[in-house]
């Protein structure tokens, strides 16, 4: 592929409650954010295993974004503390070994939210943009493995 | 048998002039062991006395071979083939058990009808042998039949003796390499071959006490339900060490990498993992750690020789030398011999 | 370690003849130079094979999920003892049928720096000596500085065994181990420390030697899951739906390594299986060293921190 046709992918992870009405509200309300974004809804921000957000980048995504409820409003009550602490554990992780923080990034976006919705994935996109194409978790084939 | 002579010297400058028109792979050390690499450097060929970690077979029977690939559009299916490197391959540095695991691996790959990825493979590949500079903790090739200095199934053998190398020119390709790069070779060998033959008897003095083939495969039937297996798959983890860094072991899974395009995909397994024998009914037919323990050893020491008329160990010392807890097939060879009966 | 060795065997006879415990669980020589291996002993004349000295690498508390509910006696280094009581509150193991034997450990012995040291020479193990250990190379007796040749593992010694049932057993031997001033998450700093794109460069080089052997998960203790998540529970061209493939490529080799660190993140014991048993040498240390960094600054943090949180948590960015 070359770069010039190249766009980020990016796996949005919403929660149920509120940043995917967010999500909707955005939709219903025009405004406009760019189409790179692939949404997969989720009960509750705490039901995203470290595992998906592994498996994205490993099929292909540019950039992983997890979105749930402000921290108290959780339908779950306490759902979104353990997303922080866990998200954060794994965002420390991926940097580790290597990888460029703009892409894992964990927002707290309200239903009532759909411009601030808008607004982060744009910027997201925009950021995703410049680093290029992800490259950890590449595909490569060399013949010489082990 | 067609021989030469290369000077220590000059063995990088002949491996740096076939990487102009080969690809070329020789154990390097990375991080301090040893594994086959792409070289860039043929000064950095390593040729100390350690075997490379992984085997060659890599080269031939790649962990992950695509089969082929797919794409689904709309209802429509379209399947295209995997291509390999057409580029041809020269594997310098390989061992005579690694020459011999070949012949294992022939065996299964290339009888009728040959598995294409294999022999193509197998066809696009010279191999340039070399001689040990000594015997390892691990090492039995004498069990076997060969020694550290066996030159079979090279294209071109190598045997350092003082400051050159001995060249055994072995088959016609191997000719046509010697012929092309002619100016890197001597073709004075006087005194050359009986060298080889003192230093291969003093490399087999080395051995201390290999263990004995005779009796084996005769006597393993009648400890079938022996409890030793139990006993020593007590201290076996069932990783994949033993099998997946064994030069002949060469069992594979075959499945589809993706949903609406990807890729049909040829990867090792290993009958030491426990969904190797599962059934689609759910049963298994080899449930527990000592039937598979059990299995690797009768496809060794047994199995293999019986299907193919070809060892199916070779003597590397591979899994002796890499099992985290020490299961040693030297070891269960000798415990075959004195535990087992011949007949039924 | 004669005397050691002698009263391990003797406790190990007794253990088994008096029928205290069915199994015992201990150390004996390999068939290799410097290679100890798990031995197991279920009868008192199986005991003599048994020894005790630095080369006794195997952290041999998993071996204990093979024989739940039977009564065995399991020898253990200090270092171990975080393992074993994750394991023990893991599977719900019955404490009162295990017996620990805790080793008087003065230190292992690195053999892959011995090796390196005096690479062809014939090696042989002789003493440890408090400060020194006693080695034979070729013909000769070498007196061995500890901290150049000492077990990584040990440069971390907790150095302390509380929490022990009475029936559990001491063996007394004098040992000691030289006061070390080492900073354990050295190699993470490090690493840290550089560009990130070297970061990348240096995990993909390793990681693209795995073969996917799965041996650090079969001997870590903290990896005690009935199911593991990378089993695949279908045989294979009926698998729709995995965590991931079995191909060796870098996107599944990320893939299990950074769950498996995150899986046994607060719940390994460091006791350094994972990196000992790997056979192409993945410093697989550095992935739960750096997340046991990460997880001692969060605020209350409590066993299995992943599955806890506090009000005080950092922000993800
Ligand atoms: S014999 Fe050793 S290498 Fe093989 S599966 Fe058992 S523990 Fe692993
Ligand atoms: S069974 Fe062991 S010694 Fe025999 S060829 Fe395989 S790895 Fe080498
Ligand atoms: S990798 Fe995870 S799922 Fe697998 S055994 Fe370890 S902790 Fe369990
Ligand atoms: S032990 Fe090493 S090679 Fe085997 S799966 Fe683990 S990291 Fe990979
Ligand atoms: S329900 Fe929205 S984060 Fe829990």
């Amino acid at each position: 592929m070359s770069v010039k046709e190249w766009e980020p992918k990016i796996v949005a992870f919403l929660c149920h409650w509120c940043s995917y009405a967010a999500a909707d509200l955005a939709g219903v309300s025009r405004f406009s954010y760019p189409p790179n974004v692939r949404i997969i809804r989720v009960p509750c921000s705490s039901r995203v295993n470290p595992q998906f957000v592994l498996r994205a980048f490993a099929e292909g995504a540019d950039g992983v974004l997890v979105a749930g409820c402000h921290l108290g409003d959780c339908h779950y009550v306490k759902g979104n503390y353990y997303a922080r602490r866990r998200l954060w554990v794994l965002q420390r992780l991926l940097e580790f070994v290597g990888m460029e923080p703009a892409r894992f990034q964990v927002h707290w976006i309200s239903g009532a939210e759909g411009a601030k919705f808008a607004e982060t994935i744009k910027e997201m996109v925009d950021k995703v943009r410049i680093l290029g194409p992800n490259r950890l978790f590449q595909e490569v084939k060399d013949i010489c493995v082990g | 048998m067609d021989y030469r002579v290369i000077t220590q010297e000059k063995l990088p400058l002949f491996l740096s002039a076939l990487r102009q028109s080969f690809l070329l792979a020789a154990p390097v050390e990375e991080e301090g062991e040893v594994y086959f690499r792409l070289l860039e450097d043929p000064s950095q060929v390593y040729l100390g006395p350690r075997p490379s970690r992984v085997p060659p077979k890599i080269f031939f029977f790649p962990p992950t071979e695509p089969l082929l690939r797919y794409r689904r559009e709309g209802e429509k299916w379209e399947v295209f083939s995997a291509e390999q490197d057409p580029r041809p391959l020269i594997l310098f540095g390989l061992r005579p058990c690694d020459l011999q695991s070949l012949k294992a691996l022939d065996a299964v790959f290339l009888a009728s009808p040959p598995d294409p990825y294999y022999a193509a493979r197998r066809e696009n590949t010279l191999l340039l042998g070399i001689s040990c500079p000594e015997v390892g903790p691990g090492c039995f090739c004498v069990t076997y039949g060969y020694s550290p200095t066996t030159s079979e199934g090279a294209d071109l053998h190598f045997t350092l003796l003082g400051k050159f190398y001995l060249v055994e020119v072995l088959t016609p390709r191997g000719k046509k390499l010697v012929q092309d790069y002619a100016s890197f070779f001597a073709g004075e060998t006087a005194g050359a071959l009986e060298a080889k033959q003192s230093k291969e008897a003093s490399l087999l003095a080395k051995f201390v006490a290999p263990p004995q083939l005779t009796g084996v495969k005769e006597k393993l039937p009648s400890l079938y339900h022996d409890p030793y297996w139990e006993e020593l798959a007590w201290r076996c983890l069932g990783c994949g060490i033993c099998t997946f860094l064994c030069p002949t072991c060469h069992c594979f899974d075959i499945f589809d990498r993706g949903e609406e395009e990807g890729e049909r995909l040829r990867c090792w397994d290993t009958c030491l993992f426990k969904e190797f024998t599962l059934h689609t009914s759910g049963h298994n037919p080899r449930a527990s750690l000592s039937a598979r323990l059990r299995n690797r050893f009768y496809h060794k020491l047994l199995y293999h020789y019986e299907r193919y008329g070809v060892e199916g160990c070779v003597g590397c010392g591979r899994c002796v030398v890499f099992c985290p807890v020490n299961i040693d097939i030297r070891e269960v060879m000798v415990e075959v011999r004195r535990r087992g009966s011949s007949g039924f | 370690m004669r005397g050691l060795t002698e009263a391990l065997r003797e406790l190990a006879y007794r253990l088994l003849r008096e029928g205290e415990v069915e199994l015992f669980l201990g150390y004996s020589w390999g068939t290799l130079p410097l290679v100890v291996r798990p031995c197991f002993a279920t009868r008192p004349e199986q005991v003599e094979a048994f020894i005790f000295n630095p080369l006794c690498l195997p952290n041999l508390v998993k071996y204990l999920l093979r024989f739940e509910g039977r009564r065995v006696a399991v020898v253990v280094k200090k270092c171990e003892l975080p393992s074993f009581r994750q394991l023990l509150a893991d599977r719900n193991l019955e404490r009162k049928k295990i017996r620990l034997v805790v080793a008087p450990c003065g230190g292992l012995l690195d053999p892959a720096k011995l090796q390196k040291e005096f690479s062809g020479q014939p090696l042989e193990f002789i003493a440890d000596r408090g400060k020194e250990y006693v080695v034979r190379v070729g013909e000769e007796e070498k007196v061995l500085a500890k901290q150049l040749y000492l077990y990584p593992r040990c440069f971390s010694c907790p150095q302390k065994d509380e929490d022990l049932e009475p029936e559990d057993i001491r063996l007394e031997f004098s040992t000691s181990l030289p006061s070390l001033e080492v900073d354990p998450y050295a190699g993470v700093s490090y690493l840290e420390e550089r560009p990130a794109e070297e970061r990348r460069e240096f995990w993909d080089r390793v990681f693209k030697r795995c073969i996917r052997c799965y041996a650090c998960r079969e001997v870590c203790p903290a990896c005690s899951c009935h199911e593991c998540c990378f089993d695949p529970p279908l045989p294979g061209w009926q698998r729709t739906v995995d965590w991931m493939s079995k191909a060796h490529w870098l996107p599944e080799i990320y893939q299990y390594h950074l769950t498996r660190a995150l899986h046994v993140a607060g719940r390994c014991g460091e006791c350094g299986e994972c990196e000992r048993v790997c056979p192409v040498k993945i410093p697989l240390m550095l992935l739960v060293k750096k997340l046991a960094k990460e997880i001692q600054s969060l605020p209350g943090v409590e066993p299995g921190i992943l599955a806890s949180y506090s009000p005080d948590d950092p922000e993800p960015h």
